[in-house]
């Protein structure tokens, strides 16, 4: 903890850093709003699933086959993944918007460690908020659905964690690609609109293009990886699938690294 | 400012340096308010110039000429992919207009625009020098509606015009969907694009004025607009349809839908979706003059 207040020396380790950073992030509001905000829209996701398992019982057969809950679950990890998105966003832009981040650099001067300590606080929340996102309201609705057959329920709860798990992950690339995009743009406007720009406008606008090219642009979007990393394919959805689980991991990687890397280049070259 | 206008009084009393700081600084904003035509015109022009001049609205243009060039690149391949397709495919394809791509970014340009309006001016402070010099909240906000909403509705409308007239001339004669056509027939559903967009624009900045943080409004607003769609298809009937026929973003196909295209049929009759429209233009914009009149800055 002395490291936050007192400049760390040159070659100091990463803790201080990381301490500080961890609390900045947990005494802002913003990281209230958008957790609660990615918690309160897991638990509407859970009511819709209970609800739709419930109209089932009312349907007969050939309705029952059409039901899935599935794409209800994964609505979750696909807000938790715009929500964290932009927390790693705020994490940045924030002290830029208040001149905050030349004290931080005060007091962490090394560019390189500043980042990773943000990286690392703001990449361990999203590691927690996707799970509770994706395995939490897999986990929370299974009990309501109980034993009925429904078409896509009927795996054991093992088979299809680690399937929930991934979706989880692709919300740590989301929070890493939003902080590296912030670094990058120091402007909240900017990094918040180029995050929902890769996570739903890009998306839709590649889902239009014609074949082949829809199939081949959908399959590199970031919220269709997870699912091409755990091998379901990407039925009735708008990605692609065309991804090795290897190359879907790399790709995943890459959304997060990339930004990342980009942004300790442009943090060490400019001026705060 | 004070130091400008104080500065033969240096040598005065410390009190009343204060007190007649903001006299002569005032009467100059006063007389330059009444050169320019009065309170409106000059609040209007004031806001014009701001929005011309910041770097975040040349982002924004840049955005849309981005959305231009994809649509031109939309219309090269539609034209290409047409030349090989059989006659019966012809007749069963159905191709997004030489719009498409700008249709989608407009609205997310309007969120950004009508937050940054005012939110960029909380973030830096300049909202308490801008309410020195006009200090009446609603001539304020006025303003800074017509300056966001009549920008985006031009830059929207001469963007949409572009892509379209270049589309049709890149398909050339060939009798594609949404391409063919006279051009007056395609006029109504342009408008109804860049007026959703400019109704947004203005939504975006009555948010704006009750949040009064730029993160805040455009989560929000494209929360509002990408997330609710997919939830709403997942409500149970007959709420889902419903629901839905009420998102803003929907509303350009509703009320005058892309000539030879049924995006629009079930949807509501367009004097609805168009008064529904305005109702939420005057919602969100009076919650925000309303909290913008009674907050200080």
């Amino acid at each position: 903890m002395t490291a936050a207040g007192a400049p760390a020396p040159e070659g100091a380790p990463l803790g201080g850093a990381v301490a500080a950073e961890w609390r900045k992030l947990r005494t802002v509001r913003s990281t209230y709003g958008v957790l609660g905000a990615a918690f309160a829209f897991s638990l509407f996701t859970v009511l819709l699933a209970l609800q739709l398992a419930r109209t089932w019982d009312g349907l007969g057969p050939d309705d029952r086959a059409l039901v899935a809950i599935r794409p209800v679950l994964e609505l979750a990890g696909w807000v938790g993944g715009l929500c964290l998105a932009i927390l790693g966003v705020l994490s940045v832009t924030s002290e830029y918007r208040t001149g905050m981040v030349r004290l931080s650099l005060v007091a962490v001067p090394h560019r390189g460690r500043f980042l990773a300590a943000k990286a690392l606080v703001v990449g361990a929340v999203a590691l927690a908020a996707g799970q509770v996102t994706t395995v939490g309201v897999f986990l929370a609705t299974r009990p309501a659905v109980g034993d009925r057959p429904i078409a896509d329920q009927r795996a054991a709860i093992v088979e299809e964690l680690p399937g929930f798990a991934v979706s989880g992950l692709s919300v740590v690339a989301f929070a890493l690609f939003g902080l590296g995009l912030g670094v990058l743009l120091r402007s909240a406007a900017g990094a918040i609109a180029g995050v929902v720009l890769v996570w739903h406008v890009l998306p839709v606008a590649v889902f239009q293009l014609p074949s082949p090219w829809d199939e081949r642009a959908g399959s590199v979007m970031l919220s269709g990886l997870p699912a091409q990393i755990s091998g379901r394919g990407a039925e009735s959805s708008i990605y692609g699938e065309l991804l090795p689980p290897v190359a879907a991991s790399a790709v995943l990687a890459a959304y997060a690294l990339v930004p990342l890397a980009a942004g300790t280049l442009a943090l060490r070259r400019r001026d705060a | 400012m004070s130091e400008i206008g104080t500065g033969e009084r240096r040598t005065g009393l410390p009190g009343g340096e204060a007190v007649t700081a903001h006299g002569p600084a005032a009467d100059a904003a006063a007389a330059g308010a009444a050169r320019a035509g009065g309170t409106w015109a000059g609040a209007i022009a004031a806001e014009w110039h701001k929005l011309r001049t910041v770097r975040s609205t040349a982002a924004l243009a840049a955005t849309i000429g981005a959305g231009f060039v994809l649509c031109l690149l939309w219309s090269l391949y539609a034209s290409q992919y047409w030349d090989g397709l059989s006659a019966e495919r012809r007749a069963k394809l159905t191709v997004a207009p030489p719009t498409q791509f700008l249709e989608l970014i407009l609205p997310v340009c309007g969120v950004v625009l009508g937050a940054l309006t005012l939110t960029s001016e909380y973030a830096t402070g300049m909202i308490r020098t801008t309410l020195t010099v006009l200090p009446r909240r609603l001539p304020l906000l006025v303003a800074k509606a017509l300056a966001a909403a009549g920008g985006v509705f031009g830059a929207g409308l001469v963007a949409l015009a572009a892509a379209l007239v270049a589309g049709r001339a890149i398909a050339g004669g060939r009798p594609m969907p949404g391409f063919e056509g006279s051009l007056v027939e395609h006029l109504p559903h342009l408008v109804a694009v860049a007026l959703t967009t400019a109704a947004i624009t203005l939504m975006a900045l009555g948010a704006a004025a009750l949040l009064r943080s730029t993160a805040a409004t455009i989560t929000i607003g494209m929360g509002l607009m990408f997330v609710a769609p997919p939830v709403v298809r997942l409500l149970p009937a007959p709420w889902n349809d419903r629901i839905w026929w009420l998102l803003p973003t929907g509303f350009p196909n509703q009320i005058a839908p892309v000539p030879g295209s049924t995006a629009g049929d079930d949807g509501l009759p367009a004097p609805v979706a168009g008064a529904l429209l305005v109702a939420y233009v005057a919602v969100m914009v009076g919650a925000g003059a309303y909290a913008f009149a009674r907050r200080d800055a």
